[in-house]
């Protein structure tokens, strides 16, 4: 990917006053960052239905059981 | 890698921008290792320590992986998606809920709850030094536990100096110490306590009511659970599959807190006047050599907790007016500030308002996860505005009135009204239908609905929120979103 050039190589941890050169970077890497962002090739990977499923089972399903047999005991 | 491309990612990844799948470095693995580096500390000995009031060692153990499961379910489906979609933290992803600025508000939790637990923790770290004096044979002074956890904040500062990449290797090796020491801890008390007195055990003050006891119990977890709300966006985002984030932080922040508190748990069962504290009798139970030999292991566990603490708390301050500008060493330190006070000068005082601390996070927490939840799948179609979560202008979707959404703020208050309804946060006294739903749930569901409602009824007829975009019937869905087209143009020295 393409980034935006920062002005004189300047290092992020570097004492980053405020300049409106400095600013102006910031304000189109994060332009970029947003645009990139919303195609779905560069996006995380999402959750698929049967993540879901087993989520459901893990965090409600077996938490059911467990007061169940809790409450059995 | 060029080297912009290095310092665009290492801003993005300090001020919470989007982080694109290319950009993120954290495998499954390391995901696993932060986040029960995160989880499995020593408040856990606390969490289970509260349990003990509540519930003997078989029902108490159910109760305690329940809760922590049921905790997990909103965390995971309020911010794992999203947040692993768009690369970004827990914070930015409530500015389609609250407004650009209304988000403040999460900020402000974020600050408050890992503030609250890194306080603990420092503490903590304080409390076993003195412990280690102790077992040395020495009278530690008085001063001795404040000034132990002050340097406690001092290192946590000294591990996060040189940024956020530090804990891509600080926190798999904490973990295993930690796992390590919960497991000893378990099989100290049992070597000498014995398993039917641990059995035996009544719990410690317990209510008349069984199903009060068994709410509390699950409730305690659940909370505590929820508090990784503060945490969950800065871990996911740096990983690039959500798929592969899910197990990982259920196993590691859920299951992490479930099994770590079984140790504080069964501790303040056989132990009623320690409430799960084993800085209070680690010394007694395993001698002075294996005590302070595992009061060292709580020190350096604590370390491992509080620097990725110190570090949410660092993105989310970074999130506020004002202070986007600072350098990252700047931030971390103001992360820390109010703990120099609270650690050096009133440690006990602090310490003893644990319980309080625990319904706080099920108060503010449950009712975000809960909005999140009805906005993000139920009108949003799992879709945001990557723009318009950094636009602050009258034209940004998220813009609401004034950049506040009210519809959140009241679904917001509603939650809460709810959580302190059902249960005192302080005397921990329940109202019906406690026993039966808890507080947190019913926090998260009452949240949920009056958000929904209010976006159907007030955001969507007023066409503000962005809502246009998913929701078949309101309009048809643009091509591309209205901010995208606009530059994002921050003001100098304004956050973003």
């Amino acid at each position: 990917m393409s980034a935006v050039e920062r002005p004189d190589g300047a290092d992020a941890e570097a004492p980053r006053a405020v300049l409106v050169q400095d600013a102006e970077w910031e304000a189109e890497e994060l332009a970029r960052r947003c645009r990139l962002i919303e195609d779905p090739a560069v996006q995380g990977l999402p959750l698929l239905t049967r993540d879901y499923v087993t989520l459901l089972v893990a965090t409600v399903l077996i938490p059911v059981l467990l007061i169940v047999i809790g409450n059995l005991t | 890698m060029s080297a912009p491309e290095a310092s665009g990612e290492h801003v993005a990844l300090q001020n919470g921008w989007p982080q694109t799948r290319g950009d993120r470095r954290w495998s499954g693995v390391t995901i696993f290792g932060t986040s029960i580096a995160t989880a499995i500390a020593t408040w856990c000995f606390l969490i289970g320590g509260f349990v003990s009031f509540y519930l003997t060692a078989v029902a108490g153990t159910f109760a305690i992986l329940a809760g922590a499961l049921i905790g997990m379910l909103f965390i995971v489906l309020a911010l794992l998606p999203v947040c692993a979609k768009y690369g970004i933290d827990s914070a930015v992803s409530t500015r389609p809920q609250f407004g650009v600025r209304g988000s403040v508000l999460s900020v402000v939790m974020i600050y408050a709850s890992t503030l609250g637990w890194n306080v603990i923790l420092f503490i903590f770290m304080g409390r076993a030094t003195s412990s280690i004096v102790r077992g040395f044979g020495a009278t530690p002074p008085g001063w001795l536990t404040g000034a132990a956890g002050v340097v406690g904040v001092l290192l946590a500062l000294f591990v996060l100096r040189k940024g956020p990449e530090s804990l891509k290797d600080f926190g798999p090796p904490i973990a295993v110490l930690t796992l390590v020491l919960g497991v000893a801890v378990m099989i100290l008390l049992i070597h000498k306590l014995g398993v039917g007195a641990l059995l035996d055990a009544p719990a410690v003050a317990p209510t008349a009511s069984r199903p009060v006891n068994w709410a509390s119990g699950l409730e305690v977890l659940i909370a505590s659970n929820l508090s990784w709300w503060a945490y969950t966006g800065g871990i996911v985002r740096n990983g690039p599959s959500a798929r592969k984030s899910m197990w990982p932080l259920i196993a590691g922040l859920g299951l992490g807190v479930g099994v770590g508190s079984l140790a504080g748990f069964y501790a303040g069962l056989v132990i009623p006047t320690s409430g799960g504290d084993p800085t209070q009798f680690l010394l007694e139970t395993g001698g002075n050599a294996v005590g302070v030999f595992l009061l060292v292991f709580v020190i350096v566990a604590d370390l491992g907790t509080v620097v990725v603490g110190v570090y949410s708390s660092a993105i989310g301050l970074r999130q506020l007016p004002g202070l986007s500008k600072t350098s990252w060493n700047t931030t971390t330190l103001l992360a820390v500030l109010p703990a120099f006070v609270l650690v050096g000068f009133f440690p006990d005082a602090v310490f003893d308002r644990f319980g309080t601390f625990l319904a706080f996070l099920g108060v503010c927490f449950g009712p975000v996860c809960g909005i999140q939840i009805a906005d993000y799948f139920g009108l949003r179609r799992q879709r945001l505005d990557a723009h318009a979560l950094y636009d602050r202008t009258s034209a940004g979707a998220y813009h609401y009135w004034a950049g506040v959404n009210p519809v959140g703020l009241v679904a917001f208050a509603a939650g809460v009204a709810t959580y302190l309804y059902l249960l005192d946060p302080v005397t921990y006294v329940s109202r019906a239908p406690f026993q039966y739903l808890t507080a947190s749930i019913p926090s998260v569901t009452v949240a949920g609905l009056v958000y929904y409602l209010g976006a159907r009824l007030i955001l969507l007829p007023s066409g503000r929120g962005g809502y246009q975009r998913f929701l078949p019937g309101v309009g048809e869905p643009a091509p591309v979103p209205a901010s995208a087209t606009v530059p994002v143009r921050p003001a100098v020295g304004e956050a973003m």
